[in-house]
């Protein structure tokens, strides 16, 4: 982690954190955390980076004043994001966060804003393990970059051992407008190595 | 995991027993706040049963109610509902197997729902597993009952905003139904019908037609294309329209058009219409069409009194101006019943039968009949002598069978009948009065008895002047032939023996000159009286009284005279000296008088000449040729009357009185 990152002290993020959060249902409640989140990272004029299928209701909802380079807001679909290919690799995803951060720094952001939904794991056929791996995985490379990561779970499409599995997996939380720090999570090591 | 702590610990072994317990605990509260971010108790209930194999390993859970199934929990075995609705605190459940099985509450035992979170496991639960899943029961049953409470509260808040909304939709359906009540009740007052429709239109932005219910058009307004079907609606089609209308009682969409009625009480004067093709009116706009109507039906229905008091005012003038007509002819056949009841002539008004329906007063004076006794009855009988009857029948017949008529319009002479069958003389005049149809005949008849008795006394008076004319001329003839001519010739002859004697006898000739010279006197004498007798020459030259003067130094005995000494029209002197002449003559003729006296007064324009004597009385004309008669007639002929008062040894008295010419 950059000792120069700034804290957004206002959501009460650090540069480095990897969040995870929970909404219902999806639709307008996906699009309103997703909304909020970009805004502060355009108001802050970092580059902000979004892995969902709802790319335009968002887009729709973000004042062009914000957008002040063309390349400051990006969105890919989750397939995009998470199957390149056609299939999930934790390599892949970690090495397109990677690409991502240093594409941001070397475009002459301060951060990246990274947001993720993650509501695709339902509809295709991975291993939740493989995932959580990839999850666990991420918590190394957060800190490597000036980056925020967040990742959504929707709690219609979730049960609780898989919430019990994000409570172990991300160090902090999102919830009832808070950030604060997940005393479930697990390190990577140790998530890997735990039953 | 958790059945480890049981064991004897050493150091290592307590350090990662409270890691356990510690991460046990983390878990329990993370996932506590994960739940309240639930939006559905199932939501909750979901999460957090499949969340327990986390927290405590080779558990299960699911969720029961005592007595019942819903949309998170289970209804309870039989064997176990009456312990579970007993059950205030966790407990163990003897579920009759090997498994070991504990009851959570999810709500205070005050809670309306009994909800439990049943934990299923080979292992019984630990204590400090039980604690904490005991607290994560609670805030679980907590989080649900607020999510229930925000349910219901969700509820009331969209009962509410759709109470709102509806209220607010009904204000504003109101709010405009108001102002198209308004606007409507504006301008039928001050346009009419084509303010109706007008107003309409632009409360719509439709094209609007009134029409009458015979589908003529009464008003228009907006385009509207000629062709249009309601425009051309055939009458049977617009007949069966008005119907259906009638009993619906609303806006009804016909022939690309909404069409409402409009029907004060219960008739049917006219249709409105919307033109709507594409069928897009709204609720409110059809509220303004059905409320056009019942304006329209207000408006009509005041045309229709309007026009109902018009005719009503109309028949109660022609009522008031029949009524004064048949006052009026009331007065006027009263004033004519009043001219005919007053006429002189009788008036007879018969109907095409002959028969009387009106006689006047006059009529029965005449013919000496009552009205009551004749009416109705043939004309024929009762006033036509019996030997006419029969030629007036036919006359009357042959009028009505060909109008040709010898006595219609005319002014003819007849002989009527009396009641009492005596006949007089009468003139006629017959009118027709009836219709054409209904011929009636009014006729008019004056007795004539008395113009005629006039008309023949005129023409025996005329008789008697000529028959006095003869015998003054045969009296002068006489006078002449007995008096002055006999003188003349006894002169003639004296003179002739005058004349032989002249020579011979001068004496005897001048006795026979002095007879002739007598009798030439005499014969002058007698020439004047006879001239005298005709109009006297000292009347002529000296008036009335000195020639009465003269009349009566010639009489035998004394006559006392009042004349006024002024001239007056000839004829009237000439009538008035002959009347004395003659009354005087006859005086000393016949009267046996020793006294006779003359007096003439001229006042009111009138001649008054009054002879009168002291003799024996009782005179009277002995003949239509007498003096008398004579004296009447001369005297007549001025319009002049004479009196004779002549009473048995009262002395006579004549008196004329002869009207003076203007």
């Amino acid at each position: 982690m950059s000792p120069h990152a700034p804290n957004i002290a206002e959501l009460g993020f650090q540069v480095g954190d990897h969040v995870c959060a929970f909404y219902n249902g999806g639709g307008s409640a996906l699009d309103d955390i997703v909304v909020d989140y970009v805004l502060k990272g355009l108001q802050a004029k970092d580059k902000c980076v979004c892995f969902i299928d709802r790319a335009s209701s968002v887009r729709d909802r973000i004042p062009v004043e914000l957008m002040t380079r063309e390349d400051i807001l990006q969105f890919f679909t989750e397939d995009e994001a998470y199957l390149p290919g056609g299939h999930f690799s934790k390599d892949a995803l970690l090495g397109g966060l990677e690409g991502l951060a240093e594409e941001a720094v070397s475009g002459g952001y301060d951060r990246l804003w990274v947001l993720g939904d993650v509501s695709w794991i339902v509809r295709s056929t991975i291993d939740i393990n493989t995932w959580f791996a990839a999850e666990s995985g991420v918590n190394e490379l957060a800190t490597r970059r000036p980056q925020f990561i967040m990742c959504l779970y929707d709690l219609d499409l979730f049960d609780g051992e898989a919430v019990m599995y994000v409570l172990q997996t991300h160090p902090k939380i999102f919830v009832n407008g808070m950030i604060i720090t997940n005393p479930r999570y697990i390190p990577r090591q140790q998530f890997l190595g735990s039953p | 995991m958790m059945s480890t702590a049981r064991r004897a610990l050493s150091t290592n072994d307590l350090e990662l027993t409270l890691q356990a317990k510690l991460s046990s605990a983390n878990a329990v509260f993370t996932l506590s706040l994960i739940l309240t971010q639930a939006t559905s108790p199932g939501q909750v209930m979901r999460l957090l049963t499949t969340a327990i194999p986390s927290i405590a390993p080779g558990h299960k859970a699911v969720a029961w109610h005592p007595s019942r199934s819903g949309d998170y929990y289970e209804r309870a075995p039989d064997g176990i509902a009456d312990t579970l609705s007993r059950l205030t605190v966790p407990d163990r459940l003897d579920m009759g197997g090997l498994s070991s099985c504990c009851a959570f509450p999810l709500a205070p035992p005050s809670a309306h729902d009994r909800i439990f979170l049943i934990i299923e496991g080979a292992e019984p639960l630990s204590e400090e597993e039980t604690f904490l899943l005991s607290v994560l029961a609670q805030l679980a049953g907590t989080v649900i009952v607020k999510l229930e409470l925000i349910g219901v509260e969700r509820a009331n808040v969209q009962r509410v905003a759709a109470l709102n909304a509806e209220l607010q939709s009904t204000v504003s359906k109101l709010t405009k139904v108001m102002e198209i009540h308004r606007r409507l009740n504006e301008i039928v007052v001050e346009a009419g019908e084509t303010g109706i429709a007008e107003t309409l239109h632009q409360l719509t932005t439709f094209p609007v037609l009134i029409q009458d219910v015979h589908g003529n058009t009464r008003a228009a307004f907006g385009y509207m294309p000629s062709d249009h079907p309601v425009m051309k609606e055939p009458p049977e089609q617009q007949r069966e329209l008005i119907g259906r209308l009638q009993i619906v009682h609303r806006a009804v969409y016909h022939r690309q058009a909404w069409v409402v009625l409009a029907n004060p009480r219960a008739d049917a004067l006219g249709v409105i219409a919307l033109i709507d093709p594409a069928r897009n009116a709204s609720e409110i706009d059809l509220a303004a069409l059905e409320y056009a109507a019942t304006v329209l039906s207000v408006e009509l229905g005041r045309l229709q009194s309007m026009a109902e008091a018009e005719l009503r005012s109309q028949a109660a003038r022609e009522r008031d101006i029949a009524q004064a007509r048949a006052a009026e002819l009331a007065s006027s056949e009263a004033r004519q019943r009043a001219i005919l009841e007053a006429a002189i002539d009788a008036v007879i008004s018969v109907d095409r039968h002959a028969r009387l329906t009106y006689v006047n007063s006059a009529f029965e004076r005449t013919f000496g009949y009552r009205a009551g006794e004749v009416i109705g009855r043939e004309i024929a009988q009762l006033v036509v002598p019996p030997s006419l009857r029969e030629a007036h029948r036919q006359g009357f017949a042959r009028y009505l069978q060909s109008g040709q008529s010898r006595i219609l319009n005319q002014r003819i002479e007849i002989t009527a009948m009396r009641a009492d069958g005596s006949e007089f003389p009468a003139e006629l005049t017959v009118t027709r009065t009836g219709p054409t149809g209904e011929p009636a005949f009014t006729g008019y008849v004056r007795d004539i008895t008395e113009r005629r008795r006039a008309q023949q006394e005129l023409i025996a008076s005329r008789a008697r002047l000529v028959a006095a004319s003869d015998t003054t001329r045969r009296r002068v003839t006489r006078d002449l032939h007995d008096g002055a001519q006999q003188r003349f010739v006894t002169t003639i002859i004296n003179l002739q023996l005058a004349e032989q004697k002249w020579e011979s006898a001068p004496q005897r000739a001048k006795e026979l000159l002095g007879l002739a010279l007598r009798d030439a006197k005499r014969g002058i004498e007698d020439l004047r009286d006879i001239v005298a007798g005709i109009h006297p020459a000292i009347l002529t030259q000296r008036g009335l009284a000195a020639a009465i003067d003269a009349l009566a130094a010639r009489l035998p005995i004394p006559v006392q005279l009042d004349v006024p000494d002024r001239r007056l029209p000839a004829p009237i002197e000439a009538s008035a000296y002959f009347f004395c002449s003659e009354a005087l003559t006859n005086v000393v003729r016949h009267a046996h008088a020793t006294f006779a006296w003359v007096r003439v007064d001229v006042e009111n324009d009138r001649c008054y000449v009054e002879v009168r004597d002291d003799g024996i009385g009782g005179a009277r004309p002995r003949s239509e040729a007498s003096g008398l008669n004579g004296l009447c007639d001369r005297i007549g002929a001025l319009n002049g009357t004479v009196d004779i008062t002549s009473p048995a040894a009262g002395g006579t008295v004549l008196r004329a009185s002869i009207p003076l010419p203007p």
